[in-house]
């Protein structure tokens, strides 16, 4: 089964992993990453922002196997994102565009997310995070 | 003293000639002076302290001290060169029905390099009836000394004072307050008087002696009356001088024992140092609940799994795969797998071999058919996306965002908490140093050596005196036969008549010194009732809070009790202020009323009459209910005020004031606007009435920065 690769442009953000920092948010890289690429599809789909074509990675931390997503539940949610990047079932049903599609949504996440919260505390980051997590669409009623 | 007048020249800020004058009528006694601080409120009262003193008074920084520091900079620097250039302070005041006008001036030359040292110079302008009449020059300091003596140093700070008279010499402590009060009492002329006494008796015997030398007999005895009479006088007048000590011995007792007391009474203190911990505690609660409701903040973003950001993928989703759905594809009843398995066998499902058609018709099945692996991850993305879904990212993304406003709110309420008790933790701290509490160990040791020290100098006079009682005793018997055995031996005749008349005279002289020193006694217990009376009058109807002025018997030191009569340690600013305006005051229509007495008893002392007082920012750190109550006292309490207010205290009471107040003067400074330093214009205006008052304008230079007297209303 294929591995989602770690983006290069996510190492800023290692600190909110577990191992890596003592007020970390993700208690495995698969949950970081899976927050990366949902950040990335929002920043694609809703503010316009270009998927990068070629992205880069990191050897360390490994790639994540598909079936560690599987295994946690969010597999499905690719899937998901699949099927809205071109309303068809192609990507979804080809784990090598998908493993490539997820691999691009998670590097402009992680980006973004970096330079947004350049400097910022774990504190500040966290409230950031809720933030853009709070305000993603009004249309909700809670 | 009542000022009517006073004219500035060239005086410190001040530059040219300007002039203020002060109203004293029984309804019309108040003036307010505005200004900003550092523009010349304070050089108003050393303009008054250098007419009284001098220059030595002012403790000049300019130029080691040169009287021409007192002339004004702008000046001086505008003066040419070789000019001769006169700084001047003239004041016209009353004291009784008599006018007075003084004026005290520094004459300095211009020389290349400034000012030289300059000469002062005192003179009295003798007024008449319309004009100056005669200017008298101070050429042997009697001048100097009328002027001290009708305001004395030690009292000058007390009627016009800068802003915080708890600190003044007034209230410092036992021994500054009995500098004052002897200055009150006139002790020294009390003790002047007695002397003067003592040498008139001493004439008296040396006149017996001559009427006496008549007969050997009767002198010898008058001689040795007077010898035991003078041993008498001699152990009466120590025994007077150890009953004052011992007074002031016990007034030093009873406040050590005071501080004791409150010191030892650490009810308030252990409150506050408890409350402290209460707080500490409560922040590190809060500090703890604020980390963990961070950490749930995270747990919150982990356990959305990005659904806030996946809600734009769930219609796209929903209708790729509502069309599997509808093509009969999703579920996959017939799997991609199966197709391929029947296209490897020979027949068809339906037993027929396979021909070309049904090939055909399975590989089109080919082409759309599902993995049974894709068709369940397919079914289980339609489950989560379906409406209604309780899994679903709409669902998930709805309930981030509800935990995520709930902790975020209490995140923020705990801050709020903690920073409310950090405040609350500084102010604790400042009430604990302000607190006579603090360093109390140190502080309970040192009273309780002095207190030790007082006592064993207390026992031992009270010894003293009483040993001296005793011999007084057996002088006072001695003389007794004494007199009797002079009396029989007393010549007849002339000389007899002569004798009576000159011993009735000695007697009364005795009586008189006896009256002196019994009169000083009862004269501190009148002057503590009277004190007492009167800062009760001015103080107690004024104090918002209900407590009372209580002048301490032994120490005369003025303080604040509650309604029990309990001492209130922890007073704030307003407090303060009013109990020393009120013992100010008090102290001032005392000083009268000595004087009047002892004018009686035709001991004149110099003039003491009502008293005007000068204020300086009287408001300062003071609690707004006080603030009424002060303004009050101020326009009710004294025959004559001269308010100094700067502009917040102005914001603060001028509401008060102002319907008081007979005159409104201003001090405008001139100034290079540039050279202020986090001010703005706007910070130099006054609202008097409905108009506002600018107390600032612009100059070129900063050397030509100078003071102007306004009068505004």
């Amino acid at each position: 089964m294929p591995a989602i690769r770690f983006p290069s442009s996510a190492l800023p953000l290692l600190a909110l992993c577990k191992g890596h920092g003592e007020n970390y948010i993700f208690r495995t890289y698969a949950d970081f990453i899976n927050l990366m690429v949902a950040y990335g599809f929002h920043l694609h789909d809703k503010q316009g922002q270009k998927i990068p074509n070629k992205p880069t990675f990191v050897d360390s931390p490994n790639p994540i196997n598909l079936e560690v997503f599987e295994n946690r539940g969010l597999y499905s949610l690719f899937i998901m994102l699949a099927l809205a990047y071109d309303d068809s079932r192609q990507v979804a049903e080809d784990e090598e565009q998908l493993t490539s599609l997820i691999e691009r949504y998670a590097y402009l996440g992680a980006r973004h997310l970096s330079d947004s919260t350049q400097g910022k505390t774990d504190e500040e980051i966290r409230i950031f995070l809720c933030t853009i997590m709070s305000g993603t669409d009004d249309s909700i009623k809670i | 003293m009542i000022l009517r007048e006073i004219t500035l020249s060239n005086f410190l800020v001040f530059y040219g000639e300007q002039s203020l004058s002060f109203p004293s009528e029984d309804d019309q006694n108040v003036t307010i002076i505005l200004a900003n601080n550092n523009t010349g409120k304070t050089s108003l009262i050393r303009a008054l302290k250098f007419l009284f003193y001098g220059t030595k008074s002012l403790a000049l920084n300019s130029v080691s001290g040169r009287p021409s520091a007192v002339i004004n900079e702008r000046a001086a620097h505008e003066a040419p060169v070789g000019d001769d250039l006169e700084a001047y302070v003239e004041l016209t005041f009353s004291l009784g029905d008599d006018r007075y006008r003084f004026r005290r001036s520094v004459r300095a030359t211009r020389g290349a390099d400034g000012l030289d040292r300059g000469d002062e110079k005192l003179t009295e302008l003798v007024l008449g009836e319309q004009r100056v009449e005669r200017v008298l020059d101070d050429a042997n300091g009697t001048l100097d000394a009328k002027l001290r003596t009708w305001m004395p140093r030690g009292l000058f700070d007390a009627f016009y004072f800068q802003g915080e008279p708890m600190d003044g010499k007034m209230l410092e402590g036992v021994v500054g307050m009995h500098q004052v009060l002897t200055g009150f009492l006139h002790i020294d002329k009390w003790e002047e008087a007695a002397d003067a006494l003592g040498k008139v008796q001493q004439d008296y015997e040396r006149q017996l002696q001559t009427i006496a030398s008549a007969s050997k007999e009767y002198q010898g005895k008058i001689t040795t009356l007077q010898t035991t009479e003078k041993r008498l006088g001699d152990a009466k007048t120590q025994v007077g001088k150890l009953t004052l000590e011992l007074q002031d011995m016990e007034a030093r007792e009873a406040v050590l024992s005071e501080e004791l007391k409150t010191l030892g009474n650490t009810d308030e203190y252990d409150r506050l140092v408890q409350h402290k911990s209460d707080l500490r505690s409560r922040v590190q609660r809060l500090e703890n609940d604020i980390d963990r409701t961070h950490e749930q903040l995270g747990q919150i973003i982990e356990a959305a799994q990005g659904a806030p950001f996946l809600l734009s993928a769930v219609e796209p989703a929903r209708r790729v795969l509502r069309e599997l759905e509808k093509n009969n594809v999703l579920p996959a009843d017939i799997t991609e797998g199966f197709v391929q398995r029947i296209l490897k066998e020979k027949a068809c499902v339906c037993g027929r071999v396979h021909d070309d058609g049904s090939r055909e018709h399975w590989e089109s099945y080919l082409k759309t058919a599902l993995s049974t692996k894709l068709s369940h991850r397919f079914l289980d993305v339609l489950n989560r996306v379906s409406e209604g879904s309780k899994r679903g990212p709409i669902e998930q993304a709805a309930q981030t965002r509800r935990d995520l406003a709930e902790t975020r709110d209490r995140i923020e309420r705990h801050k709020k908490d903690l920073q409310s008790a950090r405040l609350e933790i500084e102010a604790v701290d400042e009430r604990i140093r302000q607190s006579p509490h603090a360093n109390q160990k140190e502080k309970i040791a040192a009273t309780l050596d002095a207190l030790r020290d007082a006592s064993v100098r207390l026992r031992r006079a009270q010894g003293e005196k009483g040993t001296l009682e005793g011999l007084i005793n057996n002088i006072t018997l001695t003389a007794t036969r004494l007199r009797k055995e002079a009396e029989i031996a007393k010549p007849k005749g002339k000389a007899a008549a002569q004798i009576d008349e000159v011993e009735r005279a000695i007697m009364l002289t005795g009586e008189l010194r006896e009256f002196i020193a019994d009169y000083r006694i009862s004269l501190r217990k009148r002057f503590h009732e009277q004190a007492q009376t009167l800062v009760s009058a001015l103080y107690d109807p004024h104090a918002v809070d209900r407590t009372r002025a209580r002048v301490d018997s032994n120490s005369f030191l003025p303080q604040i009790v509650n309604q029990e009569g309990k001492p209130q340690t922890m007073v704030g600013g307003g407090q303060q202020t009013l109990l020393s305006l009120a013992y100010v005051s008090a102290l001032a229509q005392l000083r009268k009323g000595i004087h009047e007495t002892m004018r009686e008893l035709n001991l004149y002392l110099g003039k003491a009459d009502d008293q005007s007082f000068m204020v300086d920012s009287p408001f300062a750190a003071t609690d707004p209910n006080y603030v009424r109550a002060i303004a009050g006292f101020l326009t009710g309490g004294a025959r004559q005020v001269i308010i100094l207010m700067a502009r917040q205290q102005w914001d603060q009471a001028g509401q008060h004031l102002l319907p008081k107040a007979s005159k409104v003067y201003a001090l405008r400074l001139h100034t290079k606007l540039e050279e202020l330093q986090n001010l703005h214009e706007e910070d130099f205006d006054f609202i008097v009435g409905k108009k506002t008052h600018r107390l600032i304008a612009s100059v070129g230079d900063v050397k030509q920065r100078y003071t102007e007297v306004l009068k505004i209303a």
